[in-house]
């Protein structure tokens, strides 16, 4: 039995007895805990996913008016962000490309380890980078097609990893999207954990991790009774259909405990860069949707004398997403080590204030998927999906309603991006206070925060500064 | 393993219900190749606009008693179209639509055509609107 690389070390069994647990709450808790109840939201979502594969492919191109644009680029966005911050990772759980998962395993081998070396979040960090700078270069929101090719790529991807190796490693180490839910429910409400810690300790055979005749044990091999956060976990409750003595919990907390628990995670380099480049890459995604970031391509366009979009990108990424988080944060951690008068590797200087970027990431996410995207668009599905129904010559919903789009007032958007953005930083000032009242040794004084709340105050004015300018929709004509 | 057997029977079942689907969907609308038509906006930048377009039969005379629907998509999915109201024309093949570009960026319009014989063509165009004044490129498909 393994424990999970992220959990770090092997913690003592302990853990406080929850005191809301969603399992056990009448008739939801039991249809969680149902046999089946994955498989058949999976199917569901299996569904839609073909329905974006068909009229992806064989669809009108104009994103607006194909279900898979609208459905992947709108929908599935707006409902990661609102699923994470009111619940947990509910995608992860019912993930359609984990579902050739048992084939996979039934057809491949299945029993290699995934190499020691990738065992960490630096690959699941440059396939994040390497997805979103695609999305970029490719201009994926305008393309059914290229988007359908996306969610084929999903599938095999998945598939061809499940079947080489165990452990999951598609989901724990390599995909995107689960790379963002994961650190996205850093700070989500609901969190996997043990109802008695002492049932697990004379527990023998482990069913929640090992699995059992019928259930699989934990595809990424957490240990519920150690588990301190939701990063990797999948929430795919097999670990509570396994359990022999229904000991397994979905527990209510506060979302922001795991992130001010200093002991919640290891202090690890990748770990923790990866939630930093998490709020830069939030930043960086709503910048390339305003007019400046196609005036600074143009100015490295003349500069270096290239017209290809690609290698501009390219060097924007490398500057947005990785030069400035690790070398402002380095500079941080530096700077705070020495106001501190700590003696410490620059590692645990940054990993006691890194998850403080959870917070604030999460809220540029929401309130540029969440809101800009979402609130503005979630009706839009109305007419494509009777444009969809009318090509197959069903009436039921009759003509498209081209005017459905938004579900608030247009007036609203501004402040409720600003709001989102401002409670965002406060939950990481919030953060930044526990973690160091909670420092190693001794507290950090206030001089030693400084660094890190003026970083945190950096990224929330540009990020209001961003999401206050009017945002453009580019990508199926090229510059020229 | 009852649960592979499961998810099998699953799968297969639902790939059946695909390709069932898969074979029914009705084909795009067909272009009326006589038909010609042009769009040229006033402007392309983000406001109040009107689109002029032009319609013509294949030797290039002037079509008159056309209905035009015209709808404006952004390239982003999601955005609500602007859908032309008020459509004034045809006078000696030129039509006037009012139109309003709601945000900068790459827009689709597409110009759909009804002849009183029944003919039909739908022509799709993309545009560049800016935000600054500066007037962009226009693409026809």
């Amino acid at each position: 039995m393994a424990q999970s690389d992220i959990q770090g070390k092997i913690d003592p069994l302990f853990q406080p007895t929850p005191r809301f647990d969603l399992l056990q709450a009448p008739l939801l808790g039991r249809l969680l805990r149902w046999r089946w109840a994955r498989l058949v939201v999976q199917l569901l979502t299996l569904l839609v996913a073909a329905l974006v594969l068909y009229d992806g492919f064989t669809g009108p191109q104009v994103a607006p008016n194909n279900l898979a644009t609208v459905t992947v680029w709108v929908h599935y966005r707006g409902f990661v962000v609102f699923a994470l911050l009111l619940a947990g990772n509910l995608f992860c759980m019912s993930c359609p490309f984990t579902l050739p998962r048992t084939l996979a395993r039934r057809f491949g081998r299945g029993a290699r380890r995934w190499p020691r070396r990738l065992r960490n979040k630096w690959t699941a960090i440059a396939v994040l980078l390497l997805f979103l700078w695609l999305y970029e270069w490719l201009d994926l929101w305008a393309s059914p097609w290229l988007t359908a090719w996306i969610v084929v790529a999903y599938f095999v991807a998945s598939f061809v990893l499940e079947a080489m190796f165990a452990e999951s490693p598609f989901c724990k180490y390599v995909c995107p999207l689960g790379t963002f839910n994961f650190a996205g429910s850093t700070i989500s409400p609901l969190q996997i954990t043990v109802r008695d810690a002492d049932v697990c300790r004379t527990c023998e055979g482990k069913e929640c991790i090992n699995g059992s005749a019928e259930v699989s044990g934990c595809g990424t091999e957490l240990f519920p009774p150690q588990m301190t956060s939701n990063m990797d976990c999948v929430l795919c409750l097999d670990c509570a259909r396994a359990c022999p003595y229904d000991n397994v919990a979905l527990a209510a907390r506060s979302p922001l405990r795991e992130v001010s628990d200093p002991a919640a995670w290891p202090r690890r380099w990748d770990l923790n860069l990866l939630i930093v480049i998490f709020a830069f890459v939030a930043l960086s995604n709503a910048f390339g949707m305003v007019a400046p970031v196609y005036e600074l391509e143009r100015q490295m366009m003349g500069l270096l004398g290239t017209q290809n979009e690609g290698v501009i990108l390219a060097l924007l990424f490398g500057l947005l997403n990785l030069l400035l988080p690790i070398s402002l944060t380095l500079g941080a951690a530096w700077l705070s080590r020495r106001l501190a008068s700590r003696k410490e590797a620059l590692r645990i200087s940054l990993a006691r204030y890194a998850p403080a970027f959870a917070p604030l990431a999460f809220a540029i996410w929401l309130a540029h998927y969440g809101g800009f995207h979402f609130l503005t668009s979630a009706l839009t599905i109305v007419p494509v999906l009777q444009s969809f129904l009318l090509d197959h010559r069903i009436t039921v919903l009759g003509q498209p309603d081209w005017t459905m789009g938004p579900i608030i007032p247009a007036g609203w958007l501004d402040p409720l991006e600003l709001l989102v953005v401002l409670a965002g930083f406060a939950a990481s000032l919030y953060v930044v206070a526990q973690r160091a009242r909670r420092a190693e040794q001794s507290p950090d004084p206030p001089l030693a925060q400084l660094p890190w709340l003026l970083l945190l105050l950096l990224l929330a004015l540009a990020a209001m500064a961003v999401l206050l300018m009017p945002m453009e929709m580019r990508g199926t004509i090229q510059a020229g | 393993m009852i649960k592979t057997n499961a998810i099998l029977k699953s799968i297969v079942l639902f790939a059946l219900l695909l390709l069932a689907a898969c074979g029914s969907r009705v084909s795009q609308q067909e272009s009326d190749a006589d038909i010609r038509v042009d769009l040229a906006p006033e402007s392309t930048v983000v406001g109040p606009t009107t689109l002029n377009i032009t319609v013509t039969d294949g030797g290039g005379a002037p079509i008159d008693d056309a209905t035009l629907n015209v709808k404006g998509d952004m390239s982003h999915a999601g955005m609500t179209p602007v859908l032309a109201e008020g459509i004034d024309g045809g006078q000696q093949g030129l039509y006037t639509a009012p139109f309003e570009w709601t945000m900068a960026g790459d827009w689709i319009v597409t110009v759909d055509v009804s002849l009183p014989d029944g003919r039909s063509t739908s022509q799709r165009f993309e545009l560049a609107v800016s935000g600054d004044g500066a007037m962009d490129d226009m693409h026809e498909q």
